[in-house]
């Protein structure tokens, strides 16, 4: 899905300017923007408002082991910008610009343990959270004109975000997440929330997780398709 | 009513910013563990009709200040360490300031 969007006023000047060096990388090629930055953008193509936005920049990035391809140095791209790496205590690398950070996740198989995988494509280190398989399937485009943003379609990131919920373990980002779903579950197309769903293989468990955080927000779990 | 108590969201987001600074301080702090300090100086000496260039690296160790010689092959490389330590501290610095005004903000909203 492509979407034309004609206000890039909707990002302030540093979150573009590494929007756009992300494009000519390649990367959006296969790699998205996620995280709360989707918000402006699912305002300029869905119509969503939410106006809360954090200093930190998440993208997700696909991680297989063996990597095939040469893709950019995307560390060099980051650091051209003026960012510093900083090598975290979870071992994780971020970037930083005056008070302003980035970071990579990539999707975690169940049962695996790893606190951070090497993208070797990329020259980045990720960190691996359930359900990112689900925002990387059901992407959109965003065209600004001479750069495109690829990010999840919002069902995609409704889904992926009340899978979550549960397993937050600071209770302010469980309440944040929540609050941006409410946000979405308004403006939600009924296509797209169906694909996403029929596409999730759920455990007992994680239905039950889904359901609670659907009541949470008072969204009814049957229009996912729970009984 | 203070805006921190108002709002469970933005308090909530007040506070993720405020371990998130935190998070990053300590990682900055790190990253300068492993850079030289200090600050280059190039004295230049004639003899004979030639100039020479010697290099020394100064910096505070306690209460004495040494004057480590440097070779003129690892000027570029320790230039480029001892810039890199400036552009950590600077960021530092702004991660310090915030951190300060998060905190006031969310001690006076339980006040």
């Amino acid at each position: 899905m492509w979407i034309p969007i004609s206000n890039r006023g909707a990002f302030p000047p540093e979150v573009l300017e590494l929007l756009q060096a992300f494009h000519r990388a390649g990367f959006f090629d296969e790699a998205m923007l996620v995280g709360s930055w989707v918000m402006p953008l699912y305002q300029q193509a869905f119509g969503i408002p939410y106006i809360l936005r954090t200093l930190d920049i998440d993208f997700a990035v696909r991680f297989a082991a063996r990597e095939r391809g040469e893709a950019a140095d995307l560390e060099s791209v980051i650091t051209g910008l003026g960012y510093l790496p900083v090598m975290m205590q979870s071992g994780i690398r971020k970037f930083t610009r005056e008070n302003f950070s980035i970071e990579f996740i990539a999707h975690r198989k169940g049962g695996s343990d790893d606190g951070v995988v090497n993208v070797r494509k990329w020259n980045v280190t990720a960190v691996p959270l359930p359900f990112v398989d689900i925002l990387l399937d059901f992407p959109f485009l965003a065209d600004f004109g001479d750069f495109q943003v690829r990010a999840p379609v919002p069902e995609a990131y409704l889904v992926q975000k009340l899978l979550t919920a549960r397993r937050r373990q600071v209770e302010s980002k469980k309440d944040k997440d929540l609050d941006q779903c409410a946000v979405i579950a308004g403006r939600l197309d009924e296509d797209r929330l169906t694909q996403v769903f029929r596409s999730l293989k759920l455990s007992v468990k994680n239905s039950k997780a889904l359901r609670e955080a659907c009541e949470a927000i008072g969204f009814p779990p049957q229009r996912l398709g729970l009984k | 009513m203070k805006v921190v108590e108002k709002d469970k969201i933005v308090s909530g987001m007040l506070r993720d910013e405020l371990s998130r600074s935190e998070e990053m301080l300590v990682g900055l702090r790190k990253s300068l563990a492993d850079l030289p300090r200090g600050a280059l100086s190039e004295r230049k000496k004639r003899y004979k009709e030639k100039a020479y260039s010697y290099f020394s690296l100064k910096y505070r160790d306690g209460e004495k200040v040494v004057n480590q010689h440097v070779s003129a092959e690892q000027v570029p490389a320790l230039r480029k360490q001892l810039d890199q330590r400036k552009k950590i501290e600077k960021e530092m610095k702004s991660y310090q300031k915030r951190i300060a005004y998060l905190s006031k903000i969310l001690k006076s909203g339980r006040g």
